[in-house]
Parts: structure tokens; sequence; C-alpha cells
């Protein structure tokens, strides 16, 4: 293994991002975000001023009032509920991509970077390979052909974009295999896919939920392009991405109507990703070895 | 918190050496921008002197109307080639300004006659032939060019060219026939060319001739359509030298262009969002009648669907005049069954009409008798159903996102499932798997008054392969369609289609909600004459616009 | 664009062995290297073209229906078409007929335009080269001294501010950033067209100055990020400090180090922009109406345009095999420490 092999830069790099130097505002209006968005998945039936689906035929395309904060969409429906009842789809689809990224980036990363040898090297090319893979571009070839909407996005998206995590995961497991608690165990005769799964899971846990976090965001971005293009949600289904494309022409009269959707995208996706940083500076203490 | 050495070995000095970088970047920034600037100035398209700026909301498919059937290609396409006959305002074939024919006659029921205009020239200075004419319909027919238009000639038995006359002769009678040399099938080739270009023809590399006011001078797909003057043309001349066809598929694209004067004009008003353009200053939005329809069609056939009760409750649950307020600022017309009655009030009295027009249910906005009618049928508590949205139709989205909301009031689930176009409409094609609900939205051919109805009501389209989506079958309007096709008085057409019209309506096999606006948008302080109808597209609608 | 923001850097090579010391030694590792990468291109290709031919196949709805869509058809029109384009053959028979047209530089032609595949591909180079060309530039060219500047300031106002910047830019999907660009810069501002690609070279330019901008945008975040985190881990590096204390200049030291070294990382990012930003000229060019690879692509998914699917993901794949294998190289000659493996044989 060459010496760049071994020490992994993205893991360098969320260590070097900065964020556990700013501000804490910045960290904690980052949290502020993402509870809000959690608190509106969870309780949008209850909080929002408006029914996101009612139709008001006679008040389309209308400019905020006190009424309606954002004004309505092209079917009168009030777009500030519609922001509120968008947050599940926001949550569900990044967060079923991230957690099939984890699961399959920690059973690889860790097989490959505590074996290592042939089954390392099979991996390796084969994360090489599907690391080269647009995700999107798939994505948008194959929901465009074979239909299937969001679901089959997400499934795409799940399968195709955790090559890099495997990387991350394997680096770190690469570390933790030379750590005296591996050794122990092994003499101890702690059988090997406890070792792996147990032991080395718990320890590298915080650079796996860090790189979580990311692919979290990134699949977020994906989605609402994959939406934007008419590829993702159903029509009438509250979600940001299409509401940015079902809004967009209202851009002359209603232009916060039409940004605050994608400044919704662009706000949860920075707050997951700052986060996701500051997990891995706050938690990463495992991983320090030999500098 | 971690806290790296490298914070105390950090020289100051250091930090000052490194501002170069910093202007650099900044260097680097405002000279992106600038010559952005500089170059946005040098060229300002639209108004320069002779040119006509028009944006085009699709990309041509090819310049051969076999390959591109659409209103859209129709607009440069007419004013490149003639058609055999020009429609006029409402589709009525004449043989005026933008026809290769000096007259033309039925000779029998199944036997027209078309005399050819003499010393008309294609752009490249040959002389137009019968046998120029003929082609130009054979083409067509021919399985070989594999013509999306080969539908409009499945009637026609052969066609043929004598000396300066063309004879075609229809398997059996029928009136729709007059019209289709005046629409989009009706343009003229020059075999010649046709033959010199072979494969080709039709792409940028075999940019076809024509007779008309202007030829092609360039195509660039996906990019833009070039017309400058055809030299050999004869007729009336148009204020433009040279007309420029960009292809603009994003509205708001298209919008910020026409409002900053970077294009003249468009006829790519979404005509679910007329009322969003016409509130937006510096430009000029109009209406005209299309004659196209949008609204649902029924399976009668699938499921919950065979009931009728179930079938009315959802015509009762649709709000159209709101419908036509929202999608289209009201400019659309309300349909209560099909036809529209534009193909039908030129043809008989209007007292005939109304007279017939209360025969047939009508089906007012109420949740009350939505209800009431759900509550007769065999499933009162309502069920639950898929409908097939085709992506890439905003229109068809937001009125299936309506009759959703309207049906979900009375007990009926109507879940959304976005397809790619052509998939759904494969579904329509197939006649499965199964049709249920289907949001449809179609434009005129002809002014045929059985035009819709022959695609829609006839038993023998309720089968893969046609468009009867709602496998509707009924011998009496069979009957009516059949007769109204062959007879050749429009008259006896427009009288079955009323009679269509009233039996339908208790049936509901489709639900007409609206018959759609067109609309134009051009530069403030320019208009549309009035004159501009459902069929401008295969007319030479320059005339029609007035520039300032 | 999710694709393209990933961290991480593909290792060099498995079998990366110390340098063989003899200069010419390494230009024949390097050859031989190239060589049996090219190799490869010819199954994937085959395995890329098999697939995408199956599920194109295997799709309901199809080109006939995306040619008659909302036109009165019958069963003899749709026969003639069907024959025309020889749709009701096997699958396999339609695949080999198409793989030995390819075999011999003919991909065939587009259902919808009727137009030769390969030409309709080419035709739109024009766009989509020069509009990945200056969106990596402007992102190498702005990301690299941004991240350069955010580490020497670290910690600092400066580097909290690009920092921002970078997540921001990256957490905003291309086609908003389009979609401000266009309204804001292009309209409100009137610097630039609003649609189209222009024509002849100053033309060109200036109708893609603004969507190459955003791609731009969109990909220096990661190079920033990436630049400055590299930085960053060079200056903890005891050679710097070595070089330091032999009293080298802080700039010679940034620049002939520290910088040299960073790129590493940085060019492998610049690799997977290329190839992301092939995505991200998707959304772009939707919204900036340009007529690039990625408007082609969609708009022959939503036709279901068989031929024109296969060619596009043909070209696409042979494209990021190409760029992976360049980024490979630039990489040995950045790193002295990557080889090419031994001659085994």
């Amino acid at each position: 293994m060459s010496a760049i092999a071994t020490a992994s830069p993205r893991r360098s790099i969320l260590r070097r991002s900065g964020f556990h130097r700013m501000p804490s505002f910045f960290l904690v209006t980052s949290w502020l975000i993402v509870g809000l968005v959690i608190f509106m998945a969870l309780f949008w039936r209850w909080i929002m001023p408006h029914d996101p689906n009612e139709q008001d035929l006679l008040n389309t395309s209308a400019s905020p009032s006190s009424e309606h904060w954002l004004g309505t969409d092209q079917l009168g429906r009030d777009i500030f509920s519609r922001i509120i009842a968008g947050a599940p789809s926001a949550i569900t689809g990044p967060f079923i991509v991230a957690l099939t990224g984890v699961v399959l980036a920690s059973s690889l990363g860790i097989l490959s970077g505590y074996m290592g040898g042939s089954v390392d090297m099979l991996i390796q090319r084969f994360v090489d390979f599907m690391f080269a893979l647009p995700g999107l571009l798939i994505a948008i070839v194959i929901v465009g052909v074979a239909g299937g909407g969001y679901w089959m996005a997400v499934l795409v998206l799940s399968l195709l974009n955790f090559a890099g995590s495997v990387r991350i995961i394997r680096g770190a497991s690469l570390e933790q295999r030379a750590l005296p608690y591996v050794e122990a165990a092994r003499t101890l005769g702690v059988p090997r896919h406890r070792i792996m799964y147990f032991h080395i899971w718990r320890n590298i846990s915080p650079i796996v939920f860090a790189s979580a976090a990311l692919d979290f965001a990134l699949a977020l971005v994906a989605l609402s392009s994959l939406s934007y293009l008419g590829l993702g949600t159903s029509p009438g289904v509250p979600e940001w991405g299409r509401m940015l494309a079902e809004n967009q022409a209202l851009l002359f009269t209603n232009p916060a109507g039409v940004m605050a959707p994608g400044l919704a995208i662009v706000l949860f996706a920075t707050a997951v990703t700052v986060i996701g940083d500051w997990i891995y500076d706050r938690f990463s203490f495992s991983g320090r070895t030999g500098r | 918190m971690e806290s790296t050495s490298w914070g105390h070995r950090r020289p100051v000095h250091y930090r000052r050496r490194a501002a170069w970088l910093l202007a650099g970047v900044a260097a680097l920034l405002v000279s992106i921008v600038c010559s952005g600037a500089a170059l946005a100035k040098s060229s300002k398209a639209g108004a320069v002197g002779g040119t006509l700026t028009w944006a085009l909301q699709t990309n041509p498919a090819s310049l051969f109307d076999a390959y591109y059937f659409s209103a859209e290609g129709s607009t440069f396409f007419s004013l490149v080639q003639d058609h055999i006959l020009a429609p006029g305002t409402f589709g009525q074939p004449t043989t005026g300004e933008g026809s290769v024919v000096q007259s033309w006659k039925a000779t029998s029921a199944t036997r027209y006659v078309y005399t050819i205009k003499k010393g008309i020239k294609f752009s490249d200075g040959s002389t137009l032939t019968a046998a120029d004419v003929a082609f130009s319909m054979n083409v067509h027919r021919d399985p070989k060019t594999g013509s999306k238009m080969g539908d409009f000639f499945g009637n026609v038995a052969s066609i043929r060219n004598r000396g300066n006359q063309v004879i075609v002769v229809l398997k059996k009678p029928n009136s729709n026939w007059q019209f289709t040399p005046a629409a989009s099938p009706g343009l003229v080739y020059s075999q010649k060319d046709y033959k010199a270009k072979g494969a080709n023809f039709g792409t940028p590399s075999g940019m076809p001739i024509g007779t008309g006011p202007y030829k092609f001078s360039e195509f660039t797909p996906n990019s833009r359509v070039v017309l400058v003057r055809n030299p050999y043309y004869k007729g009336k001349k148009y204020p433009w030298d040279r007309i420029v066809f960009p292809v603009i598929p994003d509205e708001q694209a298209r919008l910020l262009a026409l409002q900053s004067g970077q294009i003249d004009g468009t006829f790519a008003v979404p005509n679910n969002n007329i009322g969003t353009w016409i509130k937006i200053p510096n430009l000029k939005v109009g209406t005209y009648v299309s004659g196209g329809w949008r609204g649902f069609s029924i399976d009668v056939e699938d499921g919950p669907f065979k009931d009728v009760h179930v079938r009315r409750a959802l015509a009762y649950s649709l709000n159209k005049p709101d419908i036509n307020e929202a999608l289209a600022s009201s400019r659309g017309v309300v349909l209560d069954g099909l036809p529209p009655l534009l193909f039908i009030k030129g043809l008989l009295p209007a007292a005939e009409v109304n007279a017939a027009l209360k025969k047939v249910n009508k089906y007012p906005y109420s949740l009350d008798d939505a209800k009431a009618e759900l509550a007769k049928s065999a499933y009162p508590k309502g069920f639950t159903t898929t409908l097939n949205t085709p992506n890439g139709c905003p229109a068809c989205l937001l009125l299936s996102q309506v009759l959703a909301q309207g049906a979900s009031k009375i007990g009926i689930t109507i879940n959304l499932n976005p397809m790619p176009g052509p998939q759904r409409f494969q579904v329509i094609l197939d006649h499965k798997p199964n049709l249920g609900i289907q949001v449809l939205g179609q434009a005129p051919d002809s002014p045929h008054p059985m035009q819709y109805l022959d695609l829609l009501y006839t038993s023998a389209h309720a089968q893969p392969g046609y468009e009867n989506s709602a496998n509707y079958k009924n011998a009496t309007v069979d009957k009516l369609i059949a007769q109204g096709l062959q007879s050749s008085n429009l008259k006896v057409a427009a009288r079955n289609a009323l009679k269509v019209m009233q039996i339908t309506s208790a049936q509901v096999p489709y639900i007409p909600v609206f018959m759609f606006p067109g609309a134009w948008a051009v530069k403030s302080g320019w208009e549309f004459k009035s004159s501009i109808g459902p069929f401008y597209y295969n007319q030479i609608w320059l005339k029609d616009l007035v520039a300032k | 664009m999710g694709d393209i923001v990933e961290h991480q850097v593909p290792e060099p090579l498995p079998e990366a062995a110390p340098v063989p010391d003899v200069v010419g030694g390494r230009r024949q590792y390097l050859s031989r290297y190239v060589r049996r990468r090219l190799l490869i291109l010819v199954p994937l290709a085959f395995v890329v073209t098999v697939a995408a031919f199956g599920m194109t196949h295997a799709a309901p709805g199809g080109p006939i229906a995306a040619l008659l869509e909302d036109h009165p058809t019958s069963p003899d029109v749709i026969a003639a078409i069907k024959a025309k384009y020889k749709l009701d053959d096997p699958v396999s028979v339609q695949y080999w007929t198409w793989i030995s047209g390819v075999a011999q530089g003919d991909f065939g032609r587009s259902i919808m335009t009727n137009d030769s595949v390969l030409s309709e591909i080419t035709r739109r180079l024009d766009v989509t080269i020069p509009l990945n060309l200056a969106g990596i530039a402007i992102a190498v060219l702005l990301g690299i001294p941004l991240g350069v500047l955010a580490a020497l300031y670290r910690g600092r106002l400066l580097d909290r501010l690009l920092v921002t910047v970078s997540v921001l830019f990256m957490s905003t999907p291309a086609f908003a950033l389009a979609l401000f660009a266009l309204y804001f810069l292009g309209f409100k501002a009137g610097w630039f067209p609003l649609y189209g690609p222009g024509s002849w070279v100053f033309g060109r330019v200036h109708h893609l100055a603004l969507p190459a901008l955003v791609l731009g945008l969109h990909g220096m975040g990661l190079e920033m990020r990436l630049t400055r985190a590299a930085m960053l881990e060079q200056f903890e590096q005891d050679y710097i400090a070595f070089a330091r204390a032999r009293g080298l200049g802080s700039v010679h030291v940034t620049v002939r180090y520290a910088l040299r070294n960073a790129l590493i990382p940085v060019v492998t990012a610049a690799g997977l922009l290329l190839t992301g930003l092939l995505t991200g000229s998707v959304l772009v060019e939707t919204v900036f109406s340009l007529p690039g690879l990625g408007t082609l692509l969609v708009n022959s998914v939503i036709d279901g345009d068989f031929p024109m699917i296969q060619g596009l993901l043909l070209f696409i794949a042979v494209w990021i095999i190409l760029i992976n294998i360049a980024v490979d190289i630039v990489y040995a000659f950045i790193d002295p420490r990557v080889g090419f493996g031994k001659a085994t044989s």
C-alpha cells in the first residue's frame, strides 16, 4: 500500500474543514435548521396553517399576504404549508439512501480494510468501478426509461452512491486493525466477524455517521434535481425540487414563493453537511494513529 | 476542540504575502463578468433590421413533416412550403395565398380533382408540377417512409397526376377528406429534391425546398431554424428578410428573452399559464380559439368505472369554470360535450343548436350531487384508483391534480402515477394493462364536426392501435358517426354530432373539461389580428402579425 | 449533481510500488498501463451497450408512442413505422444489427429525428465540451487559490467566509443555481444572453459564459474544500517545517512544496468533476436551453429513442473511462510515489 492509500484524504478533509472552529452560532443554526425540518416532518399535519393539498382555483398564483405567507401556487395551494409538508419527503428519501450507504459501505469497507489481501483487492476494484459511475445521470436514464418515480430514484441512488464511504471506512478500519485492542481480541479468540462488525465498527462509527451525513445532503440535492426534471415524486406531492419546477412560472409575480423551496433545499443540505463535519471533529478520536 | 501546531508556526507577514492570490482571484472574477457585459452590448438580438426572431418551445425533430408532425413545426413549414389548399381561419379549404391549387372539385363522393396553378416555382428555380403534388401526398402513404401522418390517408385508394391535375380516389365516401389537403399533410415538396437528398431529407444536411415565401437557410437541431426569402416567390412580400426560430424549451428563459427583447414573439405560451404571462409587463399576450380540448376518458369496461353512477359522480366533482379560470384565465370555453361547439355553430342555425343542447346532460359542479350519484353506485363508500399522468404536459398534471382533489372529497382516492409521455400513450394504444381514467388533450386537425367523435367514440376504435380510451361502444353512435362522415353535406355531420353529444352525455365515457385557448406573446406594441384562429399554423401567419 | 461532490480520492493503484529509478523504465510502465486500461474499454463498452439495450427494450412505451403521441393513428401506421425501424425483430437480432453497425462506425439513425446518431452527438460536442472545460477551468482557477487562501487564514474570518461559501455552493442544486443566475445576472443585470448556444467563437463564448460560471461555481465548492484540506495536511508535514527552518520564503514554500503535494487529491477531484459536470450540465443545459449532450440525453430518454440512448451511453462510458485514465497519468507525474505496476509478464 502506498502512503496515500492508507491516509484517507476524505477523513482529513472532514477533519480539516474548520467547522469545529466556526463560531458556535453557525453550528447552532445548523442544528436548529435540522431540528426544524425534523419537527416539520413529524408534526406537519398540525403546524401548517392550511391544508397543503387544498386547492383554491379562484385564488391561484397569489402574491404573499397575511393569509398566505408565501402566496399560492398555480392551483391556489398555500406555498408555505406545502414547504412544511415537503419536509417528510426531504428526509425520507435521502435517509434511505444514507442508511443503505451506511450498511453497504460498513460491510464492504470493514471487510476490505480488515481482511486485506485479495478480498481487499477485489472490493477495491469494484469500488473503483462504482466510483466512476455518475449516479444521478444513471438515475435519470433508468427512471426516465423504466419509470418508477421517486422510489426507483431512491433505489438507484442507494445502490450507486456508497463507493465514497467504502473508501473512508476502509481507511479507518486499516488504522484500527493495527491497534492493540484488535490484536488482543484476536488472541482471546473473538470471532473475526465479531471483531469486524462489533469492535471495529463501534470505534469508527463517528466516521461512518459523518460520511452518512454527507451522503444524506448529496442525496437530497440529487433527488430534488430529479424532481426538477419531472422524474421524482408524483405530481401533487409537496416536494421541494418539484415545487421549484412547478412554481418557476411565478418568478415575476412572486419571487419569494419561487425561491423559498430552493432555499429550503440549500439550507437543509448545508446544515446537514455542517453537522456531519462537526460529528467527525467532535467524536472521531479513535483514528489518530501515527500523528 | 482540536488545536494544531500550525497556528504557532505561521509568521504574520506570511498572510500579507499571500494577498496577491486574493487579488488574482478578484481580477479573474471581474474579467469574467466584464467580458460578459461588454459582449452583451455588442450582440443585442431581435430588433436587427429585417430579422424576425420567433421562439419555439420544442426542438424540431426534422424539417420533413412526415417525421415532425406538430403545430409548432407547421408554423415554419407553412412559411417555406405551400399547402395544396390553404386553410381559412376555421380550416375551410381555400385556393388563395399559400395554396398551389387553381381550382378543385369532387366529381363523385369518392373522387376529388385538383387543378394546379401555373408558373409556381420552388426556391431552387424549378417549376412545380402536378407530379410533385401527387408525390407530396403519396410519400406519406408509402410504408417505407414510415410517416406519422399515414392515418390521414387510410381511406385513400389512389392518388395520381394527369396533366396539371391531381386525382384522389377514396375507398369510401368521407367528407373529412376535403380538409386534408389544407391540413398538415398538405405541404408540397419537390419530388426531385426528395430523391436527391435521400435518407437525409429533412435533416440539417438535407433541408427540403418549397414554393412558399421563405426558404430554409439553416437548421441546427436543438438550437435554431433560420429562413430567408425565397427569391422565386411571386406572392405578397412580408416585411422580414430573415426569420430566426430559436429553440427555447425552458419557459422562464423564453419569457425572460421576450421581456428583454431578445426575441420578438412566440406561440409557445403554455396554455396552463396564460394568466401568469398576461400579468407580466413589457409584453403583449393574446389568446385565440384553439379548437382543442382537455379532459378525461373513463374506461367503461374497467372495474368500478363500469358503473355509470361512478362516472357521473366524477363529472359532478369537477369545477370546470374554476379550472378554466385557474389554467386559462377564463379564456377557454367550458365544455359539456364533444365536439366543441365551434365546429358546429357555423354549420347550423343557432336556434337549432340551442334546442339540441337542452337535451344534453350537464354536470354542473356540485359535491352533493356527486355524493348522491356515488351513493347510487355499487361503491357508495368510494374506492382507490390510479391515474397515469404524462410528464411533459404541465396542463395534464394540473388537471389531474384537480380531479384527484375533487374526487377525494367524495371518497374516491386517485393516486397520480407520473409516466414519460410516450409510455402513457402506449398504454392508450395497447388498451392495457388497464385504462381506468386517462387525462387527454387533443388539438384539431380539421374542422370536421365528426373528427373527435370518430377518434373517441367509434366501437371499431375501442381496440389496440386506436384511441377510444373509454372503450365506448354504442351501435347507434357508430351509425350516426358513419353517416356524418359519409354524407357530403356537413350539416348532416353537425346534426349527428349533436345527437351523439346527447346520447353520450348520459353515459359519460369522457369528461371534457374545457376548450383550452391558444395564446401568442409578442413584444409590447406588437399585435395579432383577430383573424388568427385554430389553424393559424397551417397559414402564412405573418399576414396577421402587426409589427411596429 | 450529487455524484461529483464525493470527497474521495481514488487510490492510485493497488499494486502501487516504489518507482523504478530509471525514467525510461517508468515511461515503459506507463504506456503498458495505458494500453492495458484501454483494452478494458472493449468489454466494458460491450456490457454498457447490452445493459442499455436490455433496459430500453424491456421498458414499456418506446419510440412508436413517442412518434405518434397525441395524433390520430391506426395499426397500419404503427406497422409501417415498426417495419421502417425493424422494431419487430427479436431484441437479440436488433442488438446484432446495431453492434455490427457500430463496429463499422455506423451508430444508426435516431428514431425521432431520422438523423445519424453520430452526427447528432458530434454536433452537440461543440456545446458540451467548451461548457465543461470552461466549467472545470473556473472551478480549478477559483477553487485552488481560494482553498490555499482559506488554509493560510485558517480559523480567521476569511477562512470561515470561504468555507461557508464552499459548503453553500456544494449544497445548492445546479438547477437552482442556474435559475437564480439566469434571473439575476441574465435578466435583471442584462449581462448575458438568456438562451441558446450562440454562433461563431465570440457568440459561443458569450452565450456559454453564464452556464459555465454556474457549473464552475458548483464545482468550485468541492475544489476549494479539497485544496484547503490538502494544504492544511501539508502544512503539518515535517518537510514544510524543515523547509521553513532552512529559511525558504513562505510563498516559495506554499507554492513549491505544499501546493505541489496538495495537488494530488485536487487533480483527482478535477477528474471526478469532469465526469460529474456531465451530470451537472444536464441540468444547466436544460435551464439555459443549450443544445448539448445533456439535453440530448434527457430528450432521448423521454422519447424512448433507442438508437440515440445507446449511442449516448456508449459515448459517456468511453468518456468516463478515458478521463479516469488521464487522471491516473497526471497523478503519476505529480506524485513520484505512484507507479504503474511492474512488468509482470
